[in-house]
């Protein structure tokens, strides 16, 4: 359904935002990579959306339909743009002033092993309702070799469980404390 | 933004042009969700600070590099900050279809109303704990994972709301979270919850 696709690109897109930044601070090459796979996601997305707005415009009214376009296009170049950004790791190193840059923010990426001791394991996400309780969106959890992208609310984490998490500063110090 | 462009150093200039293309999405987003012209007209005055901080970059990125190194470097903050000028711009085109008048498809704003991060609007009532106290004061970010993108009282709209801003009896929020996020944020509009 197109309401489905166009929910989905808008999900895709913020979300390679997210690892993109990631990408960039951690130096991770398998996030950058995963953000391009992200990205051959969408463009079959993309397709998928301007099709199904082809046969709406052959069988019900086109008023509006424009709109539609518009705003998938959109959607699809700024998860471009998460592309540019995550392909900069392929590079050098950043400056730092990246790296400071990135923690003042009003929206901050962090990242964090989940400990023997803590509360987070062995609970899943949605129990857990991070993101009502400090703000903090987990957008990929690292477990040992695995990478696990925008992981579900039934998702169970585990000690040794790197998370990557995104939002507001005071959310990453209340996350911390719960560590 | 308290202080201009050409006061600002390279790191200061990143922050700000990535804080204003993240609330740029959220407004464009909002404007054809609402679809109000004010929204997008704001979006449209945010692309034109955006092309100012990203002219001053450029600026001071030159400015900066002595070494090849250094140029090197800074090449990339050079790069992700073009990527984060894309982002406005086609956030901008998002804010368009609002601003050009184009008839919105009721698809968009039924797909927009079942994404990851929801984009919602609501009142305050007179009863709720939220009147008279500011964003700090109140947590909504880091308590309930709401953040609160615009604020319109009466006729007038302050987007982007600081810290100090104080709320009043019958704002309209314009807010971005999770739909618990937004349920909550209801009821405590209403006055019906006092503690979150």
């Amino acid at each position: 359904m197109l309401r489905d696709i166009i929910q989905e690109m808008k999900d895709t897109s913020e979300l390679m935002i997210d690892l993109a930044f990631a990408a960039l601070l951690f130096r991770d090459t398998e996030i950058a990579e995963d953000v391009q796979e992200l990205e051959e996601q969408m463009d079959t997305l993309n397709y998928q959306a301007k099709m199904t707005v082809l046969e709406l415009a052959q069988e019900v009214s086109r008023e509006g339909l424009l709109s539609v376009l518009e705003l998938i296009n959109a959607t699809e170049n700024i998860a471009d743009a998460a592309g540019e950004i995550a392909s900069n790791v392929f590079r050098g190193e950043i400056h730092p002033i990246f790296k400071e840059a990135m923690q003042e923010t009003e929206e901050v990426v962090t990242r964090f092993q989940i400990s023997e001791e803590s509360v987070l394991a062995d609970q899943t996400l949605g129990e857990l309702k991070l993101a009502t309780k400090t703000g903090m969106h987990v957008f990929l959890v690292k477990r040992s070799k695995k990478y696990i992208i925008n992981p579900e609310k039934n998702f169970r984490l585990q000690k040794g469980d790197i998370i990557f998490a995104e939002g507001p500063p005071e959310g990453k110090d209340q996350l911390e404390d719960l560590l | 933004m308290d202080k201009r462009p050409e006061e600002m150093n390279l790191k200061e200039i990143f922050i700000e042009m990535k804080d204003i293309s993240e609330l740029m999405v959220d407004l464009a987003y909002s404007s054809v969700l609402f679809d109000s012209e004010a929204i997008a007209d704001e979006v449209c005055a945010l692309e034109e600070t955006m092309d100012e901080l990203n002219y001053q970059l450029i600026i001071r990125a030159l400015l900066a590099s002595r070494t090849r190194e250094d140029a090197e470097q800074i090449s990339e903050i050079l790069n992700v900050a073009a990527a984060i000028n894309d982002i406005s711009d086609h956030a901008q085109n998002i804010s368009e279809i609002v601003a050009r008048d184009l008839n919105i498809h009721e698809v968009i704003q039924e797909s927009l109303k079942h994404t990851d991060e929801k984009i919602f609007r609501v009142r305050l009532d007179e009863q709720s704990q939220l009147v008279g106290m500011s964003i700090r004061e109140s947590r909504l970010a880091s308590s309930i994972g709401v953040t609160v993108i615009a604020v319109r009282r009466g006729k007038r709209w302050i987007y982007n709301p600081q810290k100090r801003f104080t709320f009043a009896n019958n704002d309209t929020l314009i807010a971005r979270g999770t739909e618990e996020g937004y349920l909550i944020l209801k009821e405590i509009a209403k006055g019906r919850r006092g503690k979150w």
